[in-house]
């Protein structure tokens, strides 16, 4: 029984924004724009001090995520970018994507990123209903939006993706549908739609709990979400996972590896890595990172994971892709007999209707809503 | 040794009187443990007792003193458990006794407890010592203390002793006082043997260690002896003393307290109270005061996971060792499974027991709610004693329930709140006196049911902590009580029946079902709460069904952070039951002991 061909994807933070959404809980600050030059010279040398650690597998993809990129401007992206050619093999074939805001996407800067190399984008355009855009404290309208994605196609890109949101304050489930469908309208090869979540802390769950904006309720979301994929399916896109949708063959395939228990190395503040059942990840705040990078204490914690611990994350993160988690292989691999360990959860699941067994253990479309659930059962 | 140097005596206390700290002064004073030794307490071994600032087994421990006389003693202290659960193992303690020690604090004064001990102190015809504790405390009251003592006790106070156990002042005084007060014990050391059983543990290596206060005779080595109650004969195999550890020492004489082990490796056959006696030369009378602990509050015990029910059957069986008052027997519940109904002699022994299932033998518990032994007349003239509401038979004529006589001490100012608490929970008033200007003692006699739900809490949230509770159990009664029961999902969970007094029913099942649909979380479908009597439905609420369950992203630096949720997920699951197609958290289980009415 052979293992399948292991991914190895490159993850690069950047932890800064214009302006705070109102739902956002990632690690991104507004405001310290200043410290972005320093910044990138940090990132460039943990990716030359980590790439001299051992010998890498072959990189099969990169994905510059935050916060938002497109702050570290076009020398600061290509700086880390080639840091990242320098030290590692990356495959010709690569899928190289970055994220961008669709105030961000103008074409003198989409031409560039394309030059460098990036093959794929993400659009976050999160909603096409200027009131809620603005209720979110997002800095584009539906025009920009729109306009975004026609500009990627111009500036050569072919594997474009956009992210929605639904669950939003005052949405209803017609405005949803309609938004869906205008997004689709515009053909992106891809689509993430997010049920949202109001994560504590933010100013959303504030504005939550002191009754300044009311959620549509949960039976409505699930609709939302069940009419998402009716919708999507329509117009020929096919969910893969949990919140994404795919055209054939722009599946994300740097995700694809996160879900498929794969090894990773993330590189700037507050990233994680995974090699082989350790995972370690950098301090959270950038000048803590910057300083940490000087010092040589930028790891802010580890976890080294047994193969039970493996096993377990591979079950929760496979079952979040339709197409499930192949317990055969996670049998192969760690020794662990899923179909024996856990007969119980397996059969109680199957009873109730929230997942298919086999060769191949996948939830249900019911199985999806209560994935936590079902995920629980094998941690 | 001459009887004449030989004193016996108790120590008792209300709770946080100071009653472990004064006998750690003594032992210190007499040198019996060298003070590298000296743990705080030394008295109470156990982890739950030290955490819990109570003795729950009695300990015995032989003090060596030269007094200011010259002469040398010896004096033994039999520390008593002091909560009102263990009042027969007080009083055989006190048996063993010539006179006690009444420790009261110097700013609390006299107290429930206090009151309660006495007055076994008093039946047992001790001399009693009044011993005014913390007087090294701002609040200290010495006059108000004696006066109480003197109100309350009828103890004449006017040669306490005081006493800081903390700092030691006064300590040396004790010590003198119970030399000059108390008698020397009196015994026919050429009678036949007479001693009197006043504790026993088990040890896993030696078998039964059988606690003893020398009556008559003497004991020791090779002797052949028989337990008068039980008829259990016994060779000897060795005697000894408390120093507090267990040291070998020749013949235990009359008016010597020690212990004795015999071979005997079950507790059941040694019960506290008996006397043992020679087999060849058996004395014709046993001790008088022996009679059979009973459990008066029970529940179920259920393991949360089912397969560990046999894990719990032998860890009862080996707490029981220790515990002859405990009682178990298997039970069959359709909403928990196989687990044990089992009796305690109150609230404290109960969660004692459950505490040291779970924390020394690592199970999972879960605890209906606490309940009485019912006796039940049927209309076919037959009477039988229920344990379990679950078991209450259809056909009854009558039902009748457990007494008890309480006597509750507070500041006066709370007479009223008292009062109606006593009064919502069935009481009828006794007796209201007042003790010193400001103390009043209450005495109602209440339900043992009342009392076993949050009976105490309640007393002292009403009372800001002041009143103090003792009782006694008074006997059988007429009640007027129905079966009330709770439906999940349309099934009925016998877990949750209960018996309750007629005119309350309606507004205790309206507030129990309220309280589950605030406990019960929301699971994939609606849950239907009801309470019925008698198969009428009287309230009804709904716990609306959870629609999802699912994190919408999770990438590369969500991973770890999601384990660890999942698995917190699967742990909060773990220590809920199923029962049926619904979930319930365990404290459901405990919800019915906290409904407000």
């Amino acid at each position: 029984m052979t293992a399948p061909a292991p991914g190895f994807g490159l993850y690069i933070h950047t932890p800064f924004c214009r302006q705070k959404c109102s739902y956002c809980d990632f690690n991104s600050h507004p405001g310290l724009e200043s410290l972005v030059v320093e910044y990138t010279r940090a990132v460039s040398a943990q990716i030359k001090q980590v790439g001299a650690d051992r010998t890498w597998p072959e990189v099969k993809t990169i994905f510059f995520g935050g916060g938002n990129p497109a702050l570290l401007g076009v020398d600061g992206i290509s700086t880390l970018l080639e840091a990242c050619r320098r030290v590692f093999k990356i495959v010709g074939s690569a899928e190289i994507s970055m994220e961008m805001n669709p105030e961000d996407a103008r074409s003198g800067f989409l031409g560039d990123v394309r030059d460098m190399g990036f093959n794929r984008l993400s659009l976050g355009w999160q909603s096409l209903d200027d009131s809620r855009l603005a209720l979110l404290g997002r800095r584009h309208d539906k025009a920009g939006a729109t306009a975004s994605i026609g500009l990627a196609r111009a500036a050569g890109f072919t594997n474009i993706n956009v992210d929605m949101i639904c669950g939003l304050p005052g949405q209803s489930e017609e405005a949803w549908q309609a938004e869906l469908n205008e997004a689709a309208g515009y053909e992106p090869d891809h689509i993430s739609a997010y049920m949202l979540t109001v994560a504590p802390g933010t100013r959303l769950a504030r504005q939550v709990e002191t009754g300044r904006v009311s959620l549509p309720d949960e039976r409505s979301v699930v609709r939302m979400y069940e009419q998402t994929r009716k919708q999507l399916t329509q117009e020929s896109y096919e969910q893969y996972e949990i919140s994404n949708y795919t055209r054939v063959g722009h599946d994300c395939r740097h995700n694809l590896n996160y879900w498929a228990g794969g090894d990773y190395l993330g590189f700037g503040a507050g990233a994680h890595s995974h090699w082989r059942g350790r995972r370690w990840w950098a301090v959270n705040g950038p000048k803590a990172f910057i300083a940490g990078i000087k010092s040589g204490d930028e790891i802010s914690g580890h976890e080294d994971l047994n193969s039970r611990q493996r096993a377990s994350e591979r079950i929760f993160l496979g079952l979040r892709l339709n197409k499930g988690v192949n317990i055969e292989e996670i049998k192969a691999e760690f020794g662990f007999n899923v179909a024996e360990v856990y007969a119980d959860a397996l059969a109680e699941l199957k009873a109730q209707g929230l997942i298919n067994t086999g060769r191949m253990i996948a939830l249900t479309e019911k199985g999806r809503l209560f994935a936590n659930e079902a995920m629980s059962l094998f941690v | 040794m001459n009887l004449e140097n030989i004193r016996n005596f108790s120590i008792i206390a209300h709770i946080d009187h100071g009653k472990s700290t004064l006998a750690d002064r003594l032992l210190e004073i007499t040198d019996t443990l060298p003070q590298r030794d000296m743990k705080e307490q030394v008295l109470d071994r156990m982890d739950l007792e030290r955490e819990r600032g109570i003795t729950i087994k009695a300990q015995a421990v032989k003090l060596n003193y030269r007094a200011a006389d010259g002469k040398d003693y010896v004096l033994n202290l039999i520390d008593t458990p002091g909560h009102v659960d263990f009042t027969y193992e007080v009083s055989r303690s006190l048996a063993a006794c010539e006179g006690a020690l009444l420790v009261v604090d110097a700013a609390q004064g006299v107290e429930a407890q206090t009151v309660a001990n006495a007055h076994l102190a008093i039946e047992n015809n001790l001399e009693i010592i009044p011993v005014i504790n913390k007087i090294d405390l701002p609040s200290a009251d010495v006059a108000r203390v004696k006066h109480e003592i003197e109100e309350s006790l009828g103890i004449d106070a006017e040669e306490a002793i005081l006493v800081s156990a903390k700092t030691g002042e006064g300590a040396k005084e004790v010590l003198e006082a119970v030399i000059r007060r108390i008698p020397p014990p009196e015994g026919q050391a050429e009678s036949s043997l007479k001693a009197l059983v006043f504790d026993s543990k088990y040890d896993a290596y030696r078998g039964v260690v059988v606690f003893v206060r020398v009556m008559d005779g003497s004991i020791g080595k090779g002797d052949k002896i028989k337990m008068m109650a039980t008829g259990r004969g016994a060779e000897v195999e060795e005697v000894g003393v408390f120093s507090p550890d267990m040291k070998v020492t020749g013949r235990l004489g009359a008016g010597e307290v020690g212990y004795v082990i015999a071979g005997i490796k079950d507790v059941k056959e040694v019960k506290v109270g008996d006397t043992i006696t020679e087999l060849k030369r058996q004395a014709v009378q046993a001790l008088p005061g022996y009679k059979e602990a009973k459990p008066m509050v029970f529940c179920g015990i259920y393991p949360v996971d089912g397969g560990e029910y046999a894990n719990l059957r032998d860890a009862l069986a080996k707490l029981q060792l220790n515990d002859t008052s405990l009682t178990y027997e298997p039970e069959t519940s359709t909403a928990l499974g196989f687990g044990f109904r089992c009796g305690f002699l109150g609230l404290l022994h109960l969660e004692i027991v459950k505490e040291r299932l779970e924390r020394e033998y690592e199970l999972t518990l879960l605890a209906t709610a606490p309940s009485v032994a019912f006796r039940v007349n049927k209309l076919s003239g037959d009477s039988l004693i229920i344990r379990n509401p679950s078991d209450f038979p259809k056909d009854v004529a009558g039902i009748e329930e457990p007494y008890i006589a309480a006597t509750i001490l507070a500041p006066s100012e709370f007479i009223g709140a008292i009062m109606d608490l006593c009064q919502t929970r069935r009481g009828q008033l006794i007796n209201v006196a007042y003790l010193s200007e400001g103390r009043a003692q209450i005495n109602y006699d209440l339900p043992l049911a009342e009392i076993v739900l949050d009976f105490y809490d309640q007393l002292k949230s009403k009372t800001h902590g002041y009143a103090s509770f003792d009782y006694e159990h008074v006997g059988y009664r007429h009640a007027d009580l129905v079966k009330l029961d709770i439906l999940l999902a349309a099934e009925p969970v016998d877990a949750f029946s209960a018996l309750v007094p007629k005119e309350k029913a309606y507004e205790r099942g309206k507030a129990l079902v309220e309280k589950l649909r605030q406990i019960i979380p929301r699971q994939m479908f609606e849950v239907a709460i009801q309470a019925a009597i008698g198969g009428r439905i009287i309230a009804r609420e709904s716990v609306k069904a959870k629609r999802k369950d699912v994190t919408a992203k999770c990438y590369g630096g969500d991973i770890s952070r999601k384990r660890k949720l999942l698995e917190k997920q699967k742990e909060g699951k773990k220590r809920m039951k199923q029962v049926g197609r619904v979930t319930i958290p365990q404290e459901a289980f405990l919800a019915i002991l906290k409904v407000e009415e």
